[in-house]
């Protein structure tokens, strides 16, 4: 592995001290995920190689590691070891089969360290395997011995054991959306505008990245100052607010369904009629796709991104806005999670279409859009950083040949690592989210009394 | 009974063990379950389905084609060669005759197969990142592909080889279920699988839009 090579590694000797009780559980578990779909991808792939190209690890690095048909093989030589008659003669090129304690490192080394799960190749395999939900289903296997990467396990335990994924107490949030509200009154000039809480039948719950209470509050502004401009009803909750799952990431179902099942709850105690996720590319997916298949219950609410909010906002004409305040060129990062695993796709154009005066779109965009390199846990996996930002170097590109000055991206994940890239490649842009740029040009009109 | 009528029946046999075969497959993956669906869709199944089959497989709609134009071109050549053999396989089962413009056109199609069998061979060879993902069973697949199309050329200029096609046929239609060919049937599956996921989540049908 890249930069775990230290002996004295913890989770290093964890996986060399393997014993072979642990792997037959983590077997046992990959058995029980196996459906009918899994097991057709799993026996579909011709090895054509075409798939080598679509991902951002690959096209940087060129090491085979990388290659999504190569981290397929990984996956599907443990199947066929297990359920083909010839599986258990049949040896990889490097001649591991099975999984043992080598294969386990190269499933870390690859599955974790190598791939952000942005889904890009799985659009564009010639067969059409979802490489993706296998990569998870390896990650889910490897969660099930506690096997994984430490930065990311801390993550999802912090919001198992506090709330939210920043480990944020009560007392701050509330604060924070105290001092808020004082800001948003100020700003629209309106001494009852504020940021409600535990707000009985409102129309929305809104939730919210934990990095925007604990780093980007003025983000949460502006969402408030949108909502406020819209006349919305809509409420936070006090309890349970985090619309990030790093379960997602991590492979953990059980851990993925508790987080999400708890914004379930929130909906269900505050009787709201909608889940509004805030911009956040995998909490979207997780809450929106995922949540239900974790907790196994159907939704009785509908579960909106803000971006089809703010989008349904500017079409029925609740909210006004100056594009002309905007003349700088500004360009638009596709999280993989909101729009080729969500399918949230043409509403975040048609509001920057309405908020910017010139608007650049990256090439390929929207599902073809290259991943920023931040997904998959990676922000939060440091072992694996090196190869974060070289990996991102092809969004970096993408972004140097809009020529924006302005990046915009629906996502707090992808606006940490396009922070880490505007620095790492001297890009020198503002990098935004969409709330933020439509607040800067709205149009605030006088409440009637 | 004479050789050809033996071999006649060999492959017949053969087509039929390989189909029990893959429906055993088939059936093997069904057991593994179905997990229902609780999400409410957004988009549909059915028009994801379509399009994975349809607007989907167009080089410019998928990149990984787009961007290797030479190899799509080939592996499509390459497949439609292998529809025709096999058409001609049956042909020769059944006792039909071609007429010779027909024949032509068989030729020329078997011929742009086996070019294009051959240059993805060389191709799966030479290139240092296809050797790594490739086993013993990409190659041997190619190859014993490559050999039916060329003894169906043969076949169509002397009848004597015919033997050999059978023969070759034979060994491939006991292949097919232990190798890679067997994606002559879990291609649709997983084409159906990948229109079902897509179209469900409203990501496709959708035009997309490339470098």
């Amino acid at each position: 592995m890249a930069s775990e090579k230290d002996p004295k590694d913890p989770y290093l000797k964890l996986i060399q001290n393997l014993k072979p009780e642990q792997l037959e559980s983590a077997l046992e578990t990959f058995k029980q995920l196996l459906d009918h779909k899994l097991v057709a991808d799993l026996q579909s792939c011709v090895h054509c190689g075409l798939c080598a190209d679509s991902c951002h690890y690959y096209l940087v690095s060129k090491e085979f590691e990388a290659i999504p048909a190569y981290k397929l093989k990984l996956v599907a030589s443990v199947f066929r070891k297990l359920h083909t008659a010839l599986g258990g003669l049949a040896k990889k090129p490097d001649g591991v089969c099975g999984l043992d304690n080598q294969m386990v490192e190269r499933w870390i080394d690859s599955l974790y360290g190598r791939c952000t799960l942005c889904g890009r190749c799985a659009l564009n395999c010639t067969i059409g395997i979802n490489i993706t939900r296998l990569i998870r289903t390896a990650r889910t296997t490897l969660a099930s011995i506690d096997l994984v990467p430490p930065g990311l396990q801390s993550t999802v335990t912090t919001a198992v054991e506090k709330g939210n994924n920043m480990g944020i107490p009560r007392e701050e949030w509330l604060s924070t959306l105290q001092w808020l509200s004082e800001e948003l009154q100020a700003e629209v000039v309106d001494p009852e505008a504020h940021l409600p809480v535990d707000k009985p039948k409102a129309e929305f719950l809104y939730t919210v990245n934990p990095r925007e209470p604990k780093f980007f509050p003025l983000s949460l502004l502006s969402t408030a100052k949108i909502f406020y401009a819209a006349r919305e009803s809509w409420t936070v909750s006090s309890d349970y607010y985090d619309v990030t799952n790093y379960g997602l990431y991590s492979g953990d179902n059980k851990a993925a369904a508790l987080i999400s099942s708890r914004l379930r709850e929130s909906m269900i105690k505050l009787g709201t009629k909608t889940l509004v996720l805030g911009e956040c590319g995998h909490g979207y997916n997780s809450n929106r796709w995922e949540a239900p298949e974790w907790i196994a219950a159907e939704d009785g609410f509908e579960v909106k991104s803000v971006i089809q909010i703010i989008a349904e906002y500017i079409r029925q004409g609740r909210i006004k806005l100056d594009r002309s305040r905007n003349q700088k060129p500004v360009t638009l990062h596709d999280p993989c999670n909101l729009v080729r695993l969500g399918g949230v796709i043409e509403e975040q154009r048609y509001i920057l279409k309405n908020a910017v005066t010139n608007f650049v779109e990256m090439s390929p965009n929207r599902l073809q859009n290259f991943c920023c390199g931040g997904g998959g846990g990676q922000l939060s996996m440091t072992r694996f950083a090196k190869r974060r930002l070289e990996a991102g170097k092809i969004k970096a590109d993408q972004i140097k040949k809009t020529g924006a000055q302005i990046v915009v991206a629906p996502c707090h994940n992808c606006i940490d690592q396009l922070s880490e890239l505007n620095r790492e490649y001297k890009l020198g842009v503002e990098v935004k989210t969409i709330s933020e740029v439509v607040a800067d040009v709205l149009v605030i009109e006088k409440k009637e009394k | 009974m004479s050789l050809f009528t033996a071999l006649k029946l060999g492959v017949v046999a053969s087509v039929l063990f390989c189909l029990v075969m893959l429906a055993v497959m088939v059936i093997r993956t069904f057991s593994f379950g179905r997990r229902p669906t609780y999400a409410h869709p957004q988009g549909s199944n059915f028009a994801g389905i379509v399009y994975a089959f349809g607007p989907g497989m167009l080089p410019w709609e998928k990149e990984s084609a787009a961007k290797h134009i030479w190899t799509y071109v080939g592996g499509v050549l390459y497949h439609l060669g292998i529809l025709i053999a096999m058409l001609y396989l049956a042909a020769f089962l059944l006792s039909i005759r071609l007429p010779t413009i027909l024949l032509q056109a068989v030729r020329i199609l078997l011929v742009l197969g086996i070019a294009s069998g051959v240059a993805l061979l060389i191709k799966r060879m030479l290139k240092p990142h296809m050797r790594i993902i490739s086993g013993g069973d990409d190659y041997l697949a190619n190859i014993l592909v490559d050999l039916l199309l060329f003894l169906a050329l043969a076949t169509s200029f002397a009848e004597t080889v015919l033997v050999l096609f059978y023969v070759t046929a034979i060994i491939i239609f006991i292949y097919i279920p232990f190798g890679k060919l067997r994606h002559c049937v879990f291609f649709f599956y997983t084409r159906i699988l990948f229109g079902d996921f897509f179209g469900r989540r409203g990501v496709i049908p959708h035009s997309s839009e490339r470098a």
